[in-house]
């Protein structure tokens, strides 16, 4: 037992400069008091689990766990971003493409031969040919109009 | 309690241990295996093509472009479902069983099925191969070189074959600048193929575009004008040359013979020959401006000088004509060109004397390469003063055992036109590099080959040849034409000069006072009378000269 006691005595013994009196004098009451003690004790331990330490650790590492996963959200919307805009560029690479071949057709409607031949067969329409018209000469000059 | 959180503390730990440990080991141990492992799955080099340059004229009207296409391969020996891919690629491409039978059922990684497929085509056949579950078919996108005109100027301008390599004309002669530098990209692909990220190994970039000088609706106005003219001279073929004397631009190279440039497979390699360029021929009569101007410039005879115009000529028992064995008396260098007179153009080249007329031959570039940088070109025949037989101080003065090419003879031409500077005739403007201009042409001045004044007696010359003369034909009121007409009978090779068979020519410009415009019509072996050259290819170049004064609004000056 006392070597229980011993034990107790060592395990709920609280800090002497947190009870501020010895247990060596009163061993009569020793038990209850040890174990008021511990009670207290523990009291005091779980009020320094807040300790300011202890919150500035918690502090920062909630911090950095928030700023990591920050990061990887960050990477990964970079990554996600990255890909569509790789889906856009081929989709413009495409209308660009498509535009380029709108383009030729165009210019292939357009063609001075397809445009002579509309012209001539379609809207029957003449080659233009040379008519002048002589006109005397004007304040001195010597010239020909058409 | 305690003692079990412990454990369970110290087995975490531990396992955090292992993870750590082995972290390091690929981190740090077996870097480069894995990265090299990863960059195996996640990235790949390619090669990007770039495009072609554009060919534009010289009022930036596109004449050659590249547009983006699709080809289709097949991977024999993964493919599946070989029957649904032999109907879609039948169906969609119109192709035959036998082809896709040989093509399907190859033992091969990759074989073409066809290549550049138009875009919505491709897409079509990804479509359906997806919706059937068939699988083995590769995309590949390629450039394919079309020409937005059609046949317009297609000897001039080429093409450029499957690979995108120039093969004829333009796209051959400046196939270095056309031809745009392979660019080498990796890219990093992320799990779902899609690709992350890019960097450029090799930077390349596109071809360079090309500004032509050529104007496409003069281009078009000879090209009619020469079939037209071929057709009603039944000649055997023709072509045209127009060109800015003051500048040496060709305007206008154009010929009977033309081909569709979108199917140059379909055309015969005597369709896809440039004529101004590679066909030499003896010049006849247009000959005579350059023997009276060596004459002139050498001081050898004056305007004045008198001459007989009487027939035959005889040298070394060999009798010169003229046309129609007609004699003219007594003529002066004026009348000798204006009446295309053979006999008074020999006796002044008499006078003159061989070494002097070679030398002024040779002054003129005639024998030499032009150095317009198109493909296929000839330097015609001048032979060295060595070798000239007796005859040749008779032949060559009238254009006989001499032979050039259209644009020899339109740029020695345009050097009496422009008062007598040699100019290197230029068939590019412009090159365009990603935009910007990076090269300008300016007249290139060879040499002056006769003082003015003796330019300008030919000029004056010329016009009476046109006012009064053989080039009668070519005369449009208020326009002031120079010119000179040449009828050449044909030699054939073992054969000598043959009968009925003749190369009939007219060279002229206009205004004479300040030229804009010089026009070489020539057409091969005439097949109707009169076969002259001023009554054939004299009248060409009037029409030719028409539409052009009526599309340029070229006003007439008194003439």
């Amino acid at each position: 037992m006392a070597k229980r006691v011993a034990l107790d005595e060592r395990v709920l013994a609280p800090h002497p400069a947190l009870s501020g009196r010895s247990t060596r004098s009163r061993p009569r009451t020793r038990d209850r008091t040890i174990a008021t003690e511990a009670v207290r004790s523990l009291g005091h331990e779980k009020e320094a689990l807040i300790t300011l330490r202890r919150a500035i650790i918690l502090i920062v590492s909630i911090v950095i766990t928030t700023l990591a996963l920050l990061y990887l959200w960050q990477s990964w919307q970079l990554a996600h971003l990255n890909a569509q805009l790789q889906v856009h560029r081929a989709i413009l690479e495409k209308l660009k493409d498509q535009n380029e071949l709108l383009q030729f057709k165009i210019e292939q409607a357009f063609s001075l031969e397809r445009i002579e031949r509309v012209a001539k067969e379609k809207l029957e329409m003449v080659e233009p040919s040379l008519k002048y018209l002589t006109l005397p000469p004007r304040e001195g000059k010597d010239t020909t109009s058409r | 309690m305690k003692r079990r959180a412990k454990i369970a503390l110290t087995l975490i730990f531990l396992g955090f241990v292992v993870i750590l440990g082995r972290l390091v080991e690929i981190q740090v141990f077996q870097h480069q295996r894995w990265l090299a492992q990863a960059a195996r799955i996640q990235e790949r080099e390619i090669i990007n093509h770039h495009r072609r340059g554009q060919i534009l004229d010289r009022a930036g009207r596109p004449l050659a472009r590249d547009i983006k296409t699709t080809s289709i391969a097949l991977d024999n020996y993964h493919m599946t479902k070989p029957e649904v891919l032999r109907k879609i690629l039948k169906e969609r491409l119109s192709l035959t069983d036998d082809y896709l039978e040989e093509r399907i059922y190859r033992e091969s990684y990759f074989t073409w099925i066809k290549r550049k497929v138009v875009p919505n085509a491709a897409e079509e056949i990804k479509k359906a191969v997806e919706e059937l579950e068939a699988k083995g078919l590769i995309f590949v996108e390629e450039w394919q070189r079309v020409y937005p005109q059609g046949q317009l100027a297609s000897n001039l301008i080429g093409f450029a074959g499957l690979d995108n390599q120039g093969l004829e004309g333009t796209e051959l002669g400046f196939d270095g600048l056309l031809q745009g530098r392979e660019e080498v990209i990796r890219i990093v692909k992320g799990g779902d193929g899609s690709v992350i990220g890019k960097q450029v190994l090799k930077p390349g970039r596109p071809g360079d575009d090309l500004v032509l000088t050529i104007d496409s609706g003069i281009q078009l106005i000879a090209e009619q004008k020469i079939m037209e003219g071929v057709e009603q001279y039944q000649a055997k073929d023709g072509f045209v040359i127009i060109m800015d004397p003051l500048a040496g631009e060709i305007l206008a190279m154009a010929q009977a013979k033309r081909y569709n440039l979108n199917r140059f497979q379909e055309s015969l390699p005597e369709e896809r020959l440039n004529l101004a360029v590679s066909y030499p021929f003896e010049p006849g009569s247009a000959f005579k401006i350059f023997a009276g101007l060596a004459a002139l410039e050498y001081g050898a005879i004056s305007p004045d000088d008198w001459f007989s115009g009487n027939e035959p000529v005889v040298i070394a028992g060999y009798r010169f004509h003229n046309a129609m064995r007609m004699s003219y008396g007594a003529v002066r260098l004026k009348d000798i060109i204006k009446l295309s007179i053979n006999t008074g153009m020999i006796r002044v080249a008499q006078r003159l004397g061989e070494e002097s007329l070679y030398q002024f031959l040779k002054r003129m570039n005639f024998g030499e390469l032009t150095g317009l940088g198109l493909p296929g070109e000839v330097a015609g025949t001048l032979r060295p003063l060595s070798e000239w037989s007796k005859l040749a101080i008779g032949a060559i003065p009238i254009g006989q055992s001499v032979s050039v090419t259209g644009i020899q003879l339109i740029t020695a031409a345009a050097a009496i036109a422009n008062g007598g500077l040699l100019l290197r005739p230029q068939i590019v403007k412009e090159v365009h590099r990603e935009g910007k201009v990076i090269e300008r042409s300016k007249p290139q001045v060879i040499r002056r080959i006769a003082s003015p004044e003796n330019v300008e007696i030919m000029k004056e010359i010329m016009r009476e040849a046109v006012k009064s003369g053989t080039g009668g034909p070519a005369e449009i009121k208020g326009f002031a034409v120079a010119g000179k007409t040449g009828t050449a009978q044909k030699a054939i090779p073992g054969i000598g000069y043959v009968e009925g068979k003749y190369t009939s020519l007219f060279v002229g410009f206009f205004p004479v006072e300040k030229p804009e415009l010089i026009i070489l019509v020539v057409l091969d072996e005439v097949g109707t009378k009169p076969f002259w050259g001023g009554q054939t290819a004299g009248v060409i170049f009037r029409e030719i000269a028409e539409r052009i004064i009526d599309l340029r609004n070229l006003h007439p000056l008194a003439d």
